[in-house]
């Protein structure tokens, strides 16, 4: 791997070490309950919306009435926004006159930007008109992050309070976090792609003449403000098909590095802000490096993994070598500017959060390198996942490996002082199995139907894994696409649907009860049969749980399809 | 006719949510408004038993 490719990733290690503590200590304050800076400038605009809505900004809930805001606010937002596309037509800011969205995809795409997922069955510049794209699909970029947020912060209370029946109040959680995160990191990161030449317009198509002299469509429109929202939120949804790998999305290096690290920034973040607000910041030091550990692991494998290149085009004699005319590596699906180093380290990035957007195409790498994505979006989202999502997954991990210790000791397991016993271990079961059953479910169903398979462009080990990369995508939230799978049916757009509500909802209602659960319980002292969590060999338990449970559950599947490629050596 | 069973879907799966957050209710064993003492004598659960 070249130097420049390492430097990226020592860019990305840098800014999350600054970044971390910085936004992580605001988040504890915004999420903390007691003053928090820009209260001056925010509060009166949160007043504002909770008068207009009829919040009571005061008043708690229990674990069952968050869920059920969440669940209604979900309801109500998903129905809209499904509407709103299927009545573009005769809705404003639409100059290239989109016609209305197909039933299915509008239904998929409703689902898809509800549930933080971001899966595209559509091309954003010859589907969507500005109004959707600024309205519709914005407003669920910025609240489906927040709602993530929200639960993510219910949980936390319930671990960090003492015996209560209230874990905050969902609309405040989503307000707070709109207002006073989302909102001014998407600002400044707009303004920020924008200096670096990302486009922000409301034209229309027009026609230019190229240098040499053929013509060619450009779409204009909002591209930097839904850039950043897009990253900052973990969302993934390009406003182009080409996504990040488009020049006016992601023109030039610099935006690739920012990207990424907008990418990452939040959810990292939120595990400073956890240790402040349980009162001990080694517990999210320990979160902290799990979630690191897990994506620097994949990150330095697909990195030289693409950069040294095809070894089948090696052999036949091919010069991959990066050279002052050539980026090097394989770079097949790749942008030049990035080269294959900063390719892979993106990959990583997206599918390590549940971002999803890509700036090359996954179904280009090489198996191992392709498989690194897959594995990263098996993990659950966790490392370190997306905007609350990533935190709350890990800390059902992190309850999973605390009971695996109990059972070592012979001892009922605690964390933070609470005792986790047979009530939330179940739940955490349902948090763990929802998801696996879903892909693995519709993934059989699709490879062995032709509704299914006729959508493949590959058959043998690449197509398995084409069809499990996209139900691992769309049930993980994750968005991002393989390539190689035609998703625009009904099969694939209901499925799709149902594989991405699953896998947000039936995660997220097991989370608030066990953070209600946790609440209402005393805080025990520690005692010499307690297990330290925040200690490097908690964290190297957690890195084990979640590695041994993922593998447990998904080897069969990754060995069929990546490996088995790899090994067949037909790629 | 299509819009009709797209949103239909919708609102049975917010539903089904609905039942859902019911069931993790009667896990927990519906004690809502009870704030739950545990101390160390209450390891009989789970681990020992």
């Amino acid at each position: 791997m070249t130097a420049a490719g390492w430097l990226q990733l020592a860019f990305v290690v840098l800014l999350l070490a600054v970044s971390t503590p910085l936004l992580g200590r605001y988040l504890a304050k915004v999420y903390g309950g007691g003053t928090a800076p820009g209260d001056r400038v925010f509060l009166p605009i949160e007043r504002l919306i909770y008068r207009v809505c009829g919040v009571n900004p005061e008043s708690e809930q229990r674990w069952t009435t968050y869920a059920l805001s969440l669940i209604g606010f979900s309801l109500a937002s998903v129905l809209v926004l499904y509407l709103q596309l299927r009545f573009q037509n005769h809705l404003p800011l639409n100059p290239d006159n989109f016609g209305s969205v197909r039933p299915d995809l509008a239904f998929n795409t409703a689902v898809s930007f509800l549930t933080n997922t971001n899966w595209q069955n559509y091309s954003g510049e010859s589907t969507m008109s500005y109004f959707s794209q600024m309205t519709g699909l914005a407003f669920h970029n910025f609240v489906s992050a927040a709602a993530g947020a929200a639960v993510a912060v219910a949980l936390i209370r319930g671990l960090t309070r003492k015996r209560t029946n209230t874990l905050g109040n969902f609309w405040v959680d989503l307000v707070r976090t709109c207002t006073r995160v989302l909102l001014p990191i998407a600002f400044v990161g707009a303004l920020v792609l924008v200096s670096q030449g990302v486009i922000q317009n409301l034209h229309g198509r027009q026609t230019v003449t190229t240098v040499t002299g053929q013509e060619q469509v450009l779409t204009g429109g909002p591209v930097a403000s839904q850039e950043s929202i897009k990253e900052a939120g973990q969302n993934g949804g390009g406003f182009y098909n080409a996504n990040a790998a488009h020049p006016f999305e992601n023109p030039n290096p610099i935006t690739n590095v920012f990207e990424i690290w907008l990418i990452l920034a939040i959810p990292f973040a939120l595990t400073y802000a956890y240790g402040k607000l349980a009162g001990d910041t080694r517990q999210g030091w320990v979160l902290f490096a799990t979630m690191f550990v897990l994506w620097l692991a994949m990150t330095v494998i697909v990195m030289p993994l693409e950069a040294n290149g095809n070894p089948k085009l090696t052999a036949l004699g091919a010069n991959q070598t990066a050279t002052s005319q050539q980026a090097g590596g394989n770079l097949e699906g790749k942008e030049t500017q990035f080269g294959a180093a900063g390719s892979g380290l993106y990959a990583s990035s997206t599918t390590g959060t549940s971002t999803g957007s890509v700036n090359s195409f996954h179904d280009s790498y090489t198996p191992i390198g392709g498989a690194v994505p897959l594995v990263n979006m098996m993990y659950g989202e966790v490392s370190p996942g997306g905007t609350g999502s990533g935190i709350y997954g890990m800390l059902v991990f992190a309850l999973l490996a605390v009971f695996i210790a109990g059972l070592m000791v012979g001892r009922t397991p605690e964390y933070l002082g609470k005792k986790i016993q047979s009530a939330e271990m179940k739940l955490v079961v349902l948090y763990i199995l929802a998801v696996p059953l879903v892909i693995l479910t519709f993934a059989a169903i699709s490879v062995v139907a032709r509704f299914g398979t006729s959508s493949l462009l590959n058959d043998g080990p690449h197509g398995l894994t084409e069809m499990t990369y996209a139900y691992t995508s769309m049930a993980n939230n994750n968005g991002s696409a393989f390539a190689g799978l035609t998703g625009d049916t009904q099969w694939f757009n209901i499925t799709g649907a149902i594989a991405m509500l699953i896998g947000r909802f039936f995660l997220m209602i097991p989370v608030l009860a066990i953070g209600g659960s946790l609440g209402r319980k005393q805080p025990v002292p520690a005692s010499a049969g307690t297990f330290p969590t925040g200690t490097p060999l908690f964290t190297g338990l957690l890195v084990g749980v979640v590695v041994i449970v993922v593998g447990l559950t998904f080897f069969p599947v990754v060995a069929l399809g990546p490996i088995v490629e790899h090994l067949s050596g037909k790629f | 006719m299509a819009d009709l069973l797209f949103i239909a879907i919708l609102v049975a799966f917010f539903a089904l949510a609905v039942v859902f957050v019911r069931a993790c209710e009667r896990i927990l064993g519906g004690v809502e408004d009870e704030v739950v003492e545990v101390t160390d004598t209450a390891e009989t659960d789970l681990v020992t038993s």
